[in-house]
């Protein structure tokens, strides 16, 4: 089993760099598209939340899990498919520390881009 | 710099113009992610730098948003239908950006022409328009499962002959690569996360070497 506490799989990364060849515009660009689109996925699990529709809190976390492993953020992607479990049983209601989870996970994808960014 | 002034004002970062974004077309750039076009100078924003672009849409309106997301599906298509499509033709369906970032960058080279779909409703479309040689969709996708596109075309004699690869982020193991093949009639079954080796591998048995030859030359 591998073990990393990184918020992005350095294994993931290095296929990553290897695929940008040196053009750091390519990661940079992947990455910013990657934090986009969490945005904008969060502000759909608040309004599911909300509206207290597990459906759309699911698909959503689906979403977000999918778009992750591309990236390497491997436990937002953990964090996103444990909601999905969660939310296949019927009687499930959306929580907000289940978004706060998500967020929290990210913030630390966001250093570690931040950190590329200077690597 | 700030590049957004106030709501939707930006200045074009190649001529310095102040533009109204809801005024300006998006480009027609093959890339996964069009911008809009300055009224003053016909330049797109892609490449601009990421902060830049991060900046921009961080403080777009969520008009601009919505419109980036509803209107952005159709770009290629717009231009494809006065233009035919260099052969062959990949159309990638997934409602996923990063995806269609790392497809792009692998398909660095290859001669022919990529096309972008981020919903199944446009992609099954785009696929009946345009007789792709490859489809490579998403199984969970808005609006028409990724599944269902690839049991549409092989049953219709116009598409049957394009082959359909098949991308999943939860679907994983044997007995759903045999589900996907057998009851989809998908060609090829692949788990995300994407691996640029592993897809140059399948898009070359699919549309043949040649056709991908320098699509990844020097990596």
């Amino acid at each position: 089993m591998r073990v990393f506490d990184t918020a992005i799989d350095p294994d993931l990364l290095t296929g990553l760099r290897d695929l940008a060849a040196g053009d750091r515009a390519f990661l940079d660009d992947l990455y910013a598209i990657y934090l986009d689109q969490a945005d904008d996925i969060i502000a759909i699990l608040r309004h599911a939340l909300a509206d207290g529709d597990r459906a759309h809190f699911s698909a959503a976390a689906h979403r977000l899990a999918s778009a992750s492993l591309n990236v390497g953020a491997l436990f937002v992607a953990g964090v996103c498919h444990s909601i999905e479990a969660a939310m296949s049983d019927r009687s499930a209601r959306p929580s907000a520390s289940q978004v706060e989870a998500v967020e929290k996970e990210l913030d630390r994808v966001v250093s570690a881009v931040a950190t590329l960014a200077v690597a | 710099m700030n590049n957004v002034e106030s709501a939707d004002l930006y200045r074009c970062p190649s001529c310095d113009t102040v533009n109204l974004a809801a005024a300006n077309d998006w480009c027609l750039c093959t890339n996964a992610d069009q911008t809009l076009v300055c009224a003053q100078c016909s330049s797109c924003f892609c490449d601009a730098g990421a902060e830049w672009k991060r900046d921009f849409w961080q403080k777009a309106s969520p008009e601009l948003h919505t419109r980036r997301r509803e209107e952005r599906s159709g770009c290629v298509k717009l231009r494809l239908v006065t233009q035919t499509p260099q052969r062959p033709v990949i159309l990638l369906i997934d409602d996923d950006r990063t995806v269609h970032s790392i497809v792009l960058r692998v398909l660095e080279g290859f001669e022919g022409t990529l096309l972008h779909a981020y919903d199944g409703e446009t992609g099954l479309r785009m696929a009946q328009d345009f007789q792709p040689e490859l489809v490579i969709t998403d199984a969970l996708l808005p609006k028409i499962d990724g599944r269902e596109i690839a049991r549409a075309l092989k049953s219709d004699p116009a598409t049957a002959n394009g082959k359909v690869v098949v991308i999943t982020a939860i679907y994983k193991g044997e007995r759903y690569r045999s589900e996907a093949m057998r009851e989809y009639f998908a060609d090829d079954y692949i788990e995300k996360p994407v691996h640029a080796d592993k897809l140059r591998i399948i898009i070359a048995s699919m549309i043949g070497e040649s056709a991908t030859r320098r699509a990844g030359a020097g990596r």
